[in-house]
């Protein structure tokens, strides 16, 4: 009887384990990964933070929210490269999220190298995406079929068999094809001349993948690049790139006009928001909390000026 | 022979009763297999060519030389052709006969029947090579294997799981000989280090006048020298480029290695500041030293103009010095295209080497194709029969002159895998062939790239857990600039 019991404890173990074999597809959506992270998190741990800002730019919010969280420069986008299966996973997802396609592909590759497990299936299927997206398929079929091994994710790499050697429902699939048009035609050296050349060359071929300026843009704000930042709106405001500012950038653009007058006004930034940011500022130069505009890039930039 | 032919017979008459199978018509459908096994030419003592159905589910393989007949059925969509019945077919100097059937509506429908060449040329029995992913930066479980290639079995050169997960590479073995090789580890537990009589050394290679530690090896036949490139190595990613990566050098050069007296020597002309040297080999007689050469453009940014020409001069290998007369060999000016990685055929009569657009790694390139230059006459072989659609590169030839071993991309464009080509003496090649393996999966599933393929000719036996030791513990002997 005792040995029967034995046995039953190791099969519901055995079948425990196995189940947790592999990540089952999609955990989480991004709207789960943005309800379960607090706005008043002020302890700030980078990978989580990374899940947040991903979440916020899938759910095209980046631009406007990202201030609404406690952040830590433009590491809580791109974490820092420690070649860890973990950082790559969040890197590769970043660029993904941003269009860059050769990079999500090559830290899904590290990730993947660098997982204990034989298949990380989560960097298989972006090394999936990303080879369709490539037009390589017979790479994608090895990693279609390897995919399919694992448990979990058969029905997964079997939807992508039908895209292999056919670019046009490659080009139809909303998120391949979306990708696809974010590959410039021009080859470049990735990232020798800084992540934000890269995405302009991005937003500059595909003007319409709004995810790769609000990258841009928050990237710029969150390293308090404000130069840079501002070369960006003047090449791309008014353009299909970002015909309107998000709240972030439109922030931004109100301290930009205490360099360029009317600044603000230029960028379409409404009476409102400008008067927000004068009252900001003269809270501050009256010695009063800005706390009401802690979700400000104002409030952000004040505090990382004062650290 | 005798003793084993009974045993073929037995086995056909039970398969065929149960098999019914027309004789395919002269215009049948030729087979789809993997790997594609049609037409190639093996050596007699290769392991057999198992290979998998790539259509229907089920089927049939006939295999037929000198009388005799073997019948497969697939088991998994797989021929799994026994090594002592293979032994009976693979006659020196004979064919082959392989007839594929398919199995439909209960039926075995023939395909076109098709050869299998055997040479009389035997082969290496093994093959060392590194497995690594084919990655862009990182790397975990990685090691030098070697393989008996008269049978499938692999077995471990040198793993990192020994030496903290670090980096191995660049092994290479004098004349093919399995007691005289080295190779490097990097990072943790770094160093060069050399087996030779029985005994291993361990080496800090890196002096005050090179560029850096050794790198790229290559032995002189004697065994008293290893010629050397110094690098100092980069690599970036493209972002459109189906190449992926680009490895390239800021700069670089060749020296020779003196092993026993653990100095390293150049020339002025192996060292010149206004160029690049690389990729270094000798003759096989030991008295030529060929090495790669670039003018040195900006990099990264001139990577595109990185042309190699191949070039030549006199070594001494009693005085332990160099002539003062360099000769291109291969003038990359000339063509306009790049050669990298130049290996003399034993017997001395052919140049091989990989011929890409640009570059300093063919290996990721998918123009790279291996060509050939006559030392006799200079006639230049394009290879056109052995090269394939994507990156063919890093090759080393067998002791009789008659194989050459290959990384080539060519089955999914990112994983190398070894292919084995026969080439007759007035250069003349014959379509290569994959390496065979037990499962035809293996080499499908596989998430590791083969990479530097060695003919050796026989396994390498030093301990591994010595060789550990050593890694981690010995100092290492420090090397002089002579």
């Amino acid at each position: 009887m005792v040995k029967y019991h034995i046995t039953i404890l190791l099969l519901l173990s055995l079948g425990l384990m196995t189940a947790c074999q592999g990540d089952p597809p999609s955990p989480f959506s991004p709207e789960e990964v943005i309800t379960s992270y607090s706005d008043n998190e002020t302890t700030v741990d980078l990978m989580r933070l990374s899940r947040l800002n991903l979440a916020l730019a899938e759910t095209g919010q980046l631009a406007d929210k990202v201030f609404h969280y406690t952040q830590a420069g433009s590491d809580g986008i791109l974490v820092p490269w420690d070649m860890t299966a973990e950082a790559g996973e969040r890197l590769s997802d970043a660029y993904w999220s941003m269009g860059h396609v050769a990079y999500s592909q090559r830290m899904a590759f590290e990730a993947n190298v660098m997982d204990e497990r034989d298949v990380n299936p989560r960097m298989v299927k972006r090394l999936i995406e990303t080879n369709l997206v490539f037009g390589a398929y017979p790479v994608a079929r090895k990693y279609i079929d390897i995919l399919g091994k694992e448990k979990g994710w058969k029905k997964v790499a079997e939807g992508y068999r039908r895209l292999l050697d056919d670019d046009a429902a490659v080009e139809a699939d909303p998120v391949l094809g979306a990708k696809r048009k974010c590959v410039p035609e021009k080859d470049f050296i990735s990232l020798v001349r800084g992540i934000d050349e890269d995405l302009k060359d991005i937003i500059r071929f595909n003007p319409g993948y709004h995810k790769a300026i609000e990258y841009l843009g928050v990237i710029y704000l969150l390293d308090c690049e404000m130069d840079k930042f501002k070369e960006m709106l003047d090449e791309f405001y008014g353009t299909e790139a970002l015909p309107e500012l998000p709240a972030s950038f439109a922030e931004a653009a109100c301290m930009l006009s205490e360099i360029d007058r009317g600044y603000w006004k230029r960028m379409g930034v409404s009476s409102e928001m400008y008067k927000k940011y004068n009252d900001f500022k003269s809270r501050l130069e009256n010695g009063l909390t800005p706390d009401k505009y802690k979700d400000t890039f104002w409030y952000y930039i004040m505090r990382v000026n004062s650290l | 022979m005798r003793k084993i032919l009974p045993l073929i017979i037995p086995v056909f008459a039970a398969v065929s009763c149960a098999i019914k199978m027309e004789e395919p018509a002269p215009d049948t459908a030729e087979a789809a297999i993997f790997p594609d096994y049609k037409n190639v030419t093996v050596p007699p003592n290769i392991a057999p060519l198992n290979f998998s159905l790539e259509e229907g589910t089920e089927g049939v393989a006939i295999l037929e030389n000198s009388g005799k007949k073997l019948i497969l059925k697939t088991k998994k969509g797989e021929f799994d052709i026994p090594e002592d019945s293979w032994r009976e077919f693979a006659i020196a100097g004979s064919e082959i006969t392989v007839t594929v059937g398919v199995k439909e509506d209960g039926k075995y429908v023939p395909r076109k029947p098709f050869p299998i060449f055997v040479s009389e040329d035997k082969i290496e029995p093994y093959v060392a090579y590194r497995l690594i992913d084919p990655g862009y930066e990182t790397w975990n479980k990685l090691g030098l294997y070697q393989r008996c290639l008269e049978s499938f079995k692999e077995t471990p050169i040198m793993t990192n799981d020994k030496t903290d997960r670090n980096c191995m590479n660049c092994h290479s073995f004098k004349s093919r000989d399995p007691g005289t090789m080295m190779f490097h580890m990097r990072a943790r537990n770094g160093g060069t280090f050399v087996w030779k009589d029985g005994s291993i050394e361990k080496l800090n290679t890196k002096t005050p006048q090179t560029i850096s530690a050794l790198v790229y090896p290559y032995w002189h036949p004697s065994g008293k020298y290893i010629a050397f490139s110094v690098n100092d190595i980069a690599q970036f990613f493209h972002s459109t480029n189906p190449n992926r990566v680009e490895v390239y050098d800021y700069k670089s050069d060749v020296v020779v290695y003196d092993v026993d007296n653990h100095q390293v020597s150049s020339s002025p002309m192996l060292m010149d500041t206004t160029r690049m040297e690389t990729f270094p080999s000798f003759s096989p007689d030991g008295k030529t030293l060929y090495y790669c050469s670039t003018r040195q453009p900006q990099m990264p940014q001139g990577y595109k103009d990185v042309r190699y020409s191949i070039c030549s001069i006199p070594f001494d290998q009693e005085k332990f010095s160099f002539g003062d007369k360099v000769d291109t060999v291969y003038n990359a000016d000339k063509t306009g295209l790049d050669a990298t990685f130049p290996r003399i055929s034993p017997d001395g009569r052919f140049l091989l080497f990989a011929e890409t657009a640009y570059g300093c790694f063919a290996i990721w390139h998918k123009d790279s194709e291996l060509r050939m230059i006559d030392l006799k006459d200079g006639t230049f072989h394009t290879l056109d029969g052995i090269n394939g659609p994507d990156a063919d590169s890093y090759h080393s030839w067998s002791g009789n002159s008659r194989w050459i071993i290959w990384a080539s991309r060519r089955l999914d464009g990112l994983y190398s895998r070894l292919f084995i080509a026969h080439i007759d003496e007035n250069g003349k090649t014959s379509k290569p062939f994959l390496m065979p393996q037990k499962s035809v999966r293996h080499d499908k599933e596989l998430m590791k790239s083969y990479n530097v393929p060695e003919f050796i000719s026989g396994p390498v036996l030093f301990d591994r857990d010595e060789m550990a030791d050593i890694a981690k513990n010995d100092p290492g002997v420090d090397v002089n600039f002579k």
